[in-house]
């Protein structure tokens, strides 16, 4: 009996939510300009300085030209030195013949982050919004400052007069630091929270390979603003031309890439996804079933082979300061041990940025035994830490039709990112298990909470390095003040508009994007100024790549 | 909710679905029981601004899920607190106190508030503690002070 009322209730849940999808996705696309963002005026960064070669990039309203980025900055150019060189260095060890089966995965997965030429213009690997100098961020210091670290993705948009000039994503990107160790999202009935995936808002849930990280890397590939294929199957087939074929097929098996393409290939695997032309069709390439059931193979196993490079030792390798510190091979400075006390005591950056120790909430020491040797720096879950909306951002901007017919943003400026709110309420289409849809309520503006790890990690001094989803926040400093003062100076103004007499990020925090969910563990810890400056040299520790003295 | 991304069928037929399968659970606290949850510093209000306000309490580590809940159950008659603000915040398993706080938006200025706090676990099960009622008054409209 009770097991026919659940069934019952599921039953109606599932209609109930199919016929709410529906209607959701069956809402015309807007085709009116949205909301304009206000004008931009802001503060550059203490110490930072335009480059140079991107004074020509910047544009009236201290707005960038993007195409004059990609072409001239430093960091952009820096990065694909960086990616030629390590695909190289894979190709090489590729062909070498040496590697046993375990690298052999991680060296595939490598070629093909570092492959430029699996997007839709052959313009932009995996590497370019995740610079390995950068702790696998964004890597380019400019776009930290001007757009919240949003990244420009494969495709120019060239209306005459349009800003931004090209396709751009409408968040910071996650670093994939560690990120297969994160969980496939799963809903925790007893502590009736969710736990893993990857993305800022857990959409790669991991539910059909059981790997978030390489559900997540499946993703940018046909993101029409990023990398923008049309269909996954251009990715297989730009696979199949690609100067590693042979290794792709020593791993996952001979004759994997041998698909009949189809004639037009070429020209519909190098028309943007989102172009008119294709309506709604997400498979626009024309295969035999049998075809198309290799590729949508392939396909899964270009993105485990990318988790594979994640997890691997050079992505992932637990060198920091603070494990060597576990181990006994290093010893933190007294500022850094002051950080550390405050980071899992009066700060209580530790209920979620998980250090796996004992902790004592007026610090004193680590007396207790470690409870993990390899802490992962997060619980994996999601909070909306009240972050202001970042006007900085060029998304806003993408709200008119490009040259495919394609309109990233229709609502403009009156987009509100609402985190893990949009993948439970069907933004992306509806969530593998359509029960989460009911949990929208709890959830709505909540963000994974990332790392740590590595959030410190910087190409060179002098870096502006963009944190949270949106990149608002410009130094682990603001981060740490963010935290400690959020409810101290809270005004209801756009960012831009703090009153006159306060500094905005220094005695004014603007409203929150969205208020729902508001996490209040932060907002008032009580640091001073030395012990904010504590935690963030505490946080430094936790790069990896430090070299113990014996 | 925000209502800018979605349409308003997609919202009619989001409450819907919620109504029928997400109700809240119903706070039912235990005034004055001791133990674990206990409220250790009486509510206070931390900053209040001319729309928004802060309260403020310490109880002992109340244990249970990691996510909690803060709850403020407030109105303009002592009698009736017919409102109800709660933010999500989190419990470390070490600490031996547990500090909790709540955002009260959209007050009206120049106006007093009266209120009681509790809180509870993320699975809906109150903690043992509720407040007595006490109350604050708004800042004057169009204030622009962060809140004192």
């Amino acid at each position: 009996m009770g097991y026919l009322k659940l069934s019952k209730t599921v039953s109606l849940l599932r209609t109930v939510s199919l016929t709410m999808f529906a209607i959701l996705m069956a809402v015309p696309a807007a085709s009116a300009q949205g909301t304009k963002p206000p004008p931009l005026d802001f503060a550059l960064p203490s110490g930072f300085q335009v480059p140079p070669a991107d004074l020509i990039c910047i544009l009236p309203g201290k707005r960038l030209n993007l195409q004059c980025i990609i072409a001239n900055d430093p960091d952009a150019k820096r990065i694909r030195a960086e990616e030629a060189m390590l695909e190289a260095q894979a190709l090489t060890a590729a062909k070498s013949g040496k590697l046993d089966p375990y690298h052999q995965v991680e060296t595939l997965g490598k070629l093909e982050i570092f492959d430029p030429k699996l997007a839709v213009k052959k313009n932009l690997a995996c590497s370019y919004c995740h610079d390995p100098m950068a702790g696998y961020g964004n890597g380019v210091s400019i776009l930290s400052v001007f757009t919240g670290g949003s990244n420009p993705g494969s495709v120019p948009i060239t209306v005459h007069g349009a800003y931004p000039n090209n396709r751009i994503a409408k968040r910071n990107p996650q670093s994939y630091v560690y990120a297969t160790y994160y969980p496939r999202l799963h809903y925790n009935q007893s502590q009736a929270d969710f736990y893993g995936g990857n993305f800022w808002d857990g959409r790669a849930t991991g539910y059909k390979l059981q790997n978030s990280a390489a559900e997540q890397a499946q993703d940018p590939p046909t993101d029409p603003e990023e990398m923008a294929n049309p269909d996954p199957a251009c990715v297989v087939w730009k696979l199949s031309q690609s100067n590693y074929k042979f290794f792709f097929e020593d791993v996952f098996g001979a004759g994997s890439l041998e698909i009949n393409w189809p004639s037009d290939v070429q020209n519909v695997c190098s028309t943007p996804k989102g172009a008119a032309v294709f309506g709604t069709n997400a498979t626009p390439l024309q295969l035999s079933p049998t075809d198309r059931t290799l590729a949508s193979k392939d396909f899964d196993e270009f993105g485990q082979s990318i988790a594979a490079y994640e997890s691997s030792s050079t992505v992932s390798p637990f060198t920091s300061k603070f494990d060597y510190y576990l181990a006994g091979k290093a010893t933190l400075t007294t500022q850094e041990l002051n950080g550390y006390d405050l980071f899992r005591g009066k700060g209580s950056c530790n209920s979620c940025h998980l250090d796996g120790r004992s902790s004592a909430l007026n610090g004193g020491g680590d007396t207790g035994q470690a409870a993990s040797v390899q802490p992962l720096f997060t619980d994996t879950t999601y909070n909306n830490l009240g972050l202001p909306k970042n006007v900085k951002l060029p998304w806003y901007s993408e709200d008119t039709p490009d040259q495919w017919g394609f309109t990233g943003n229709p609502l403009g400026f009156g987009f509100t990112d609402e985190g893990m709110g949009l993948f439970l309420d069907g933004y992306y289409g509806a969530p593998p298990n359509l029960l989460w849809g009911t949990l929208l309520p709890q959830f709505e503006g909540k963000f994974q909470t990332s790392t740590v790890r590595d959030a410190a990690m910087v190409p060179y001094s002098g870096f502006v390095k963009a944190y949270m989803h949106n990149g608002y926040l410009t130094s682990l400093k603001e981060v740490v003040h963010f935290y400690n003062t959020r409810d101290v100076y809270p005004y209801a103004v756009l960012s831009g508009h703090c009153p006159a007499g306060t500094v905005e990020k220094v005695t004014c925090w603007p409203m929150p994007e969205d208020s729902n969910n508001e996490n209040t563990t932060i907002g008032k810890l009580g640091l001073t100024p030395e012990e904010e400056n504590d935690i963030v040299a505490f946080l430094r520790t936790l790069v990896d790549g430090y070299t113990p003295l014996n | 909710m925000s209502q800018m991304n979605r349409s308003a069928p997609t919202i009619a037929m989001s409450i819907f679905v919620l109504s029928l399968l997400s109700a809240q659970p119903t706070l039912v606290c235990a005034s004055g029981a001791s133990g674990p949850g206990q409220i250790n510093a009486s509510p206070s209000v931390e900053s209040v601004a001319d729309t928004f306000a802060f309260v403020r309490w310490t109880t002992q580590n109340p244990g249970g899920t990691i996510l909690h809940y803060a709850v403020v159950q407030y109105g303009t008659d002592p009698d009736h607190l017919d409102l109800t603000a709660q933010s999500p915040t989190r419990i470390n398993p070490a600490h031996s106190e547990m500090v909790f706080r709540v955002r009260m938006n959209k007050l009206q200025p120049g106006t007093t508030y009266y209120y009681r706090v509790s809180s509870m676990q993320a699975n809906g099960i109150s903690d043992p503690a509720m407040s007595a009622v006490s109350q604050f008054t708004t800042r004057a409209a169009n204030s622009v002070t962060a809140g004192q």
